[in-house]
């Protein structure tokens, strides 16, 4: 039986040491009337040729976006992961070791998960980060629940419409049973006013607003004027000013400027771009970094660096009483896991990458980007939705649904961009198209090809 | 020459402290790098303003590619892990963790398939979670199943917030208490804090299981749920679950089991059969997916008819011509618990491990590892304080009470172990067992293997009689020693220092 | 330690000094011991209102968080705030420097339900059974 070692004789052994002659008196406690008298209706066993088998078959039937031009993005993307990274994150001591509550024992990890502490902060700009949180839309919503911690109950909590649909839809079912209002700060041009933001926080009264939310750059792929948002909550006094929570994607921090220049309380996002796979959504890890003032109601695990008896350094988990096996019901998050794989992932990219590799990427993502907006408007009907800038990806308006046309370019070998209407039923017409440091010339101009054809055989079937 | 330059021995260069990676950065030095951009790409300057663009450089390693790969490999062989320890973690289920699983989950078939794609794109991968569904559902006994949640407690929470939304939609407000053992796993309680609901806690007896008549007392007409664990966190079967559940329905409330410990009872007895309602299982522990040094692991709910209006959404449908849908059409939905569609990789891994076993596979799977546990109950039972004889399944809770009257703890027993070669069991928990070790071998384990462990427990407790200091002292095998905690947090360090900002 | 028998005690393990309408309060030795390394506090600040027998701040070791619980209800009047950066005062002199509130009580009548020093001490015993 798969990965069973005992033996016949073991079984036997073993039983007769506890003086019993069948594996069934095992279940004593068990009453007769709770115990399943039939066999589980599943399938037979399977060899491991014949799951693999199985898996192959299953992996064929998916539309890769790595094997043809694809132009997907929307919050996840085909990254260049190096290929150090697949062979040292599986190395079993690494993928198979427990939560490092054993300090001695997990040196490995620690130091690792104090390396991608560390790493996150540079990027970002901010003091300090914890050991890592599932995704980006739990991530915003533990900031939010922080931030409602910080400022003792102030209720209401401002979020840009370009923040990722996603995590929006994620924080609004964790607010649920919470006093927490979500008001929507709508875009004009793809982009989120500050005089909006001013206009709500004074409608509410700076001491009622618990947060800002700022995606940059956003859903749609522009880029937000962050360092406004700062300026523009300075001057409140600190006990009054909602805290800025920035959502940023970590690639794009190569180029742009980091949360912690512009005076970002939180920063968190999605490190699927940081050496992980788009995997269909997962696992990946989201990344939470604030200020160290706020270390007592930072969610997760936190790694800190101290010193074993004989002083020689080492790293352990700590402020361990703000967690759940501890502080039980009176914990501000429950959760019990740090992504330690995957933020492990994350901090060898930034580390493979390093300083000169991670800028590279990012300019090289915004340069294709740009080249494939600057193409992709010279076709007939094309037309752009926002005049500010962006970093990897753009929406553009088609004469045409963007679901059709994202059918007939599948048909033709094409992945397009996101159809938009599927989140948002008034922009059927409109497409976000993303580009990453790995899309070529050769993809963007047969993208351009094939939309040319599709747009020009649509438009001349039209009547006038 | 300084320390790094002179000889050790072998003991000495694994003790030797790994330096960060900041610290082996070297500036100028290059890594890996992207594709070139073609020289005609319009250049950044026109792409992204000055004012959006960064001043400060990150100051991110700069090593070479062979440097990097050399500190992770030095950084994991300073790592106990199931790959080459034995981790009897009482709760944890620390099981082999299959390759197979990691090749068959790891092609790029699923590597690439985009969260965003639509159904018809994705077939492969919908059949394949729909085919995790029905088994969850098969060893549950409960028909519905939701694969969204990332972890166990984030499916404890999912639960929580599905359970909520049926009692306010039947107006059922005042229902706001969640009865919880005070054996339970800190989620729990933490669990039902973040979903909107307060704590009740209900006593353990003598036995080892809840107190049936602290049960009565603590139910009331405000009550909405209890949240057990079965097997409880002691490794006991809650043998009266059949009146618990009773009590609570008569008494309108319903009743989630945490799923931690199926591992006891997979082919042996159902949850759905002893009247559960809902229900989230740990993947990273049943179903043997990797724990990667603290996650990442999967934590589907499944539940019965009346709840599963509630589920997150979107939801796998088959249609009649076998294919498979994404379905958002479920005004009841508490919507969405994270991005996306799941932890998909982790979830995969547990269709392939699935696969391997057939139906008395599965079963065997208990059988063993409530063998494995009894036999370790067994040899060291005269050796450590045993706080109940009620039999255990596949963990089994022993206090270091005796061993406390010569002044040594249960901390120190975990660090002696290490010294031994084996990870520790689970320390202080659960709650109600003072100086608890909680010990779960798994069925993966061969009988050498707890021979070994057994000896070295037995080992321990007669060092706690004539040489408790070595105990204080352990453990004394690793590159470091036991480290000053208290300084962690007086005098926190949570990053490495940064060198003076350098301007991009 | 010999307890102070001119304080008043509770069965979780704080004292209480009576000076007029004013009780001086803070955490006794056992509950010192039983912490062992201090972390953290959290006092209120002045001019909140306690309950008898409900929470008015945490302490906090690196592994557990223990309530302070009120021993008697009234205005919280001054607090030892100097307590935070300088924990030791409370594991050296848990019963004078270590003290953590001043309630100007608002029902005196509640310290006669309080626990005298042997009273206090047969408590301890019976909780380590």
């Amino acid at each position: 039986m798969a990965y069973l070692p005992h033996t016949a004789e073991d079984r036997r052994e073993m039983l007769k040491s506890l003086g019993l002659g069948r594996l069934e008196d095992l279940f004593p406690g068990i009453p007769e009337e709770l115990r399943l008298r039939r066999d589980l209706k599943l399938p037979p066993r399977r060899s491991e040729p014949e799951i693999l088998a199985e898996f192959e078959h299953l992996a064929a039937r998916q539309s890769r976006i790595d094997d043809r031009p694809s132009f997907l993005g929307a919050g996840s993307y085909r990254r260049f992961v190096p290929a150090a990274i697949d062979y040292l994150a599986s190395r079993g001591e690494f993928n198979t070791a427990y939560t490092p509550y054993q300090p001695e024992v997990s040196q490995g990890t620690l130091q690792a998960i104090f390396e991608y502490q560390s790493l996150i902060c540079r990027l970002t700009g901010m003091e300090i980060s914890n050991a890592s949180l599932y995704e980006a839309g739990t991530a915003l919503a533990e900031s939010v629940f922080m931030a409602h911690a910080v400022r003792n109950g102030a209720t209401k909590v401002l979020v840009s419409e370009g923040v990722h649909p996603e995590y929006r839809r994620v924080l609004s079912t964790y607010v649920r049973s919470h006093p927490l209002e979500l008001v929507t700060l709508p875009l004009e041009s793809c982009v989120t006013p500050w005089r909006r933001v001013a206009d709500a926080i004074d409608k509410a009264g700076a001491s009622a607003v618990a947060a800002v939310v700022l995606q940059t750059p956003n859903f749609f792929g522009c880029i937000e004027d962050a360092p406004a948002f700062g300026k523009g909550l300075a001057p409140l006094p600190e006990e009054g000013r909602p805290l800025l929570i920035a959502v940023v994607d970590p690639v794009s921090l190569g180029v742009l400027a980091a949360p912690g220049s512009y005076g970002a309380d939180v920063a968190v996002g999605d490190g699927q771009g940081l050496g992980n796979y788009p995997a269909y959504g997962g696992p990946t890890f989201g990344f939470f970094t604030t200020r160290m003032s706020h270390v007592r109601k930072v969610p997760g695990r936190i790694v800190g660096e101290t010193k074993d008896r004989d002083g020689r350094r080492g790293y352990v988990l700590t402020f361990q009483t703000r967690e759940q096996h501890i502080r039980r019901e009176r914990a501000t998050s429950n959760i019990c896991t740090n992504q330690g794989l995957l933020s492990l992932r994350g901090a060898m990219y930034l580390s493979f990458l390093g300083e000169t590799g991670l800028r590279q990427v990012a300019e090289s993502c915004a340069r294709r980007a740009r080249h494939a907006f600057e193409q992709l408007t010279k076709i007939p009907g094309v037309e752009t939705l926002t005049p500010g800038p962006f970093f990897c990806e753009f929406p553009l308006r088609l004469p045409a649904p963007a679901e059709e046309v994202y059918d007939e370019l599948g048909r033709r070998g094409v992945i397009g961009g996101f159809p938009l209407g599927r989140v948002f039923p008034d922009r059927s017409r409109e497409m976000l198209f993303a580009c990453t440091e790995l899309t070529t010339a050769g993809a963007i101009a047969k993208l351009e090809m094939e939309l040319r054809a599709i747009l020009s055989t649509r438009g001349n079937s039209r009547s006038r | 020459m300084d320390e790094n330059d002179s000889p050790s021995t072998r003991l000495e260069s694994e003790r030797r402290a790994e330096p960060t990676i900041f610290e082996l950065s070297r500036p100028g030095r290059v890594g890996v790098l992207p594709p070139e951009c073609e020289p005609d790409l319009p250049p950044l300057e026109e792409c992204i303003p000055d004012k959006f663009r960064r001043k400060d450089a990150p100051q991110l390693p700069e090593v070479s590619e062979l440097e990097a790969v050399r500190h992770y490999t030095r950084l994991s062989t300073r790592n106990f892990s199931i790959d080459n320890t034995f981790y009897p973690l009482g709760s944890c289920t620390m099981k082999y963790n299959p390759r197979l699983n990691e090749v068959a989950a790891g092609k790029p078939g699923f590597l690439y398939a985009h969260p965003m794609q639509k159904a018809e794109e994705v077939q492969g991968i919908l059949e394949a979670m729909h085919a995790l569904t029905e088994i969850l559902a098969e060893v549950s006994g409960l028909p519905h199943l939701s694969l969204q949640p990332a972890a166990g407690a984030h499916g404890e929470l999912t639960a929580l917030m599905m359970v909520k939304a049926y009692y306010l939609e039947k107006g059922a407000k005042e229902r706001d208490v969640v009865l919880i053992p005070d054996s339970a796993h800190g989620t729990n309680p933490s669990s039902c804090t973040i979903a909107g609901f307060r704590t009740r806690e209900v006593k353990s007896n003598g036995e080892g299981t809840v107190d049936m008549e602290d049960l009565r007392a603590k139910l009331g007409p405000d009550v909405a749920a209890m949240m057990i664990t079965n097997p409880n966190t002691l490794g006991i079967f809650e043998s009266k679950i059949g009146s618990i559940s009773s009590l609570l329905h008569e008494a309108g409330a319903l009743l989630y089991m945490d799923g931690a410990n199926m591992n006891a009872i997979l082919g042996v007895s159902r949850p759905g059969d002893f009247g559960v309602d809902i229900m989230h299982f740990n993947l990273h522990k049943t179903f043997s997916t990797p724990h990667g040094g603290g996650g990442p692991g999967a934590g589907p709910i499944a539940v019965n008819a009346a709840l599963e209006p509630y589920l997150p959404v979107p939801r796998i449908v088959k249609s009649p011509q076998g294919s498979y849908v994404l379905s958002e059409d479920h005004p009841r939905s508490i919507g969405k618990v994270r991005s996306y569609f799941g932890n998909t990789g982790i979830l995969l891994r547990a269709l392939a491990y699935a696969m391997a076993h057939g139906p008395k596979d599965l079963r065997a799977v208990s059988e063993y590892a409530v063998l494995n546990a009894n036999y370790i109950r067994a040899a060291l039972a005269s050796a450590y304080h045993l706080p109940y004889v009620t039999p255990s399944l596949h963990e089994v809770v022993f206090s270091a009470k005796k061993q406390k009257q010569r002044g040594v703890r249960a901390l120190d027993i975990a660090k002696r172990l290490i010294d031994f070669g084996f990870h520790p069991p689970t320390i202080y928990f659960p709650l109600i067992v003072a100086e608890a070790l909680m010990i779960e071998p798994t069925e993966t384990e061969s009988r050498e293997t707890l021979d070994g462990f057994i000896r070295a427990m037995l080992r321990i407790a007669s060092e706690a009689e004539t040489s408790p200091q070595t105990l204080h002292e352990a453990p004394q095998s690793q590159p470091v020693k036991r480290l000053d905690e208290v300084n962690a947090v007086k005098t926190p360090v949570l990053v490495c220092p940064c060198e003076a900002p350098v301007t991009a | 330690m010999a307890r102070p028998t001119n304080l008043k005690y509770t069965s979780t393990h704080e004292w209480v000094r009576v000076e007029g309408d004013v009780a001086v309060v803070g955490i006794t030795d056992y509950a010192v011991e039983q912490l062992s390394d201090l972390a953290f506090i959290d006092l209120p600040e002045k001019g909140t209102m306690v309950e008898k027998d409900k929470r008015f701040g945490e302490i906090e070791s690196t592994k557990s968080v223990s309530d302070l619980i009120a021993p008697v209800s009234g205005e919280i009047i001054a607090v030892n705030s100097g307590l935070a950066d300088d924990l030791q005062r409370i594991s050296s002199s848990p019963f004078d420097d270590g003290w953590m509130v001043r309630i100007r009580m608002s029902k005196p009548p509640e310290v006669s339900s309080l626990l005298s020093a042997d009273a206090y001490a047969s408590h301890i015993l019976t909780q380590d059974h």
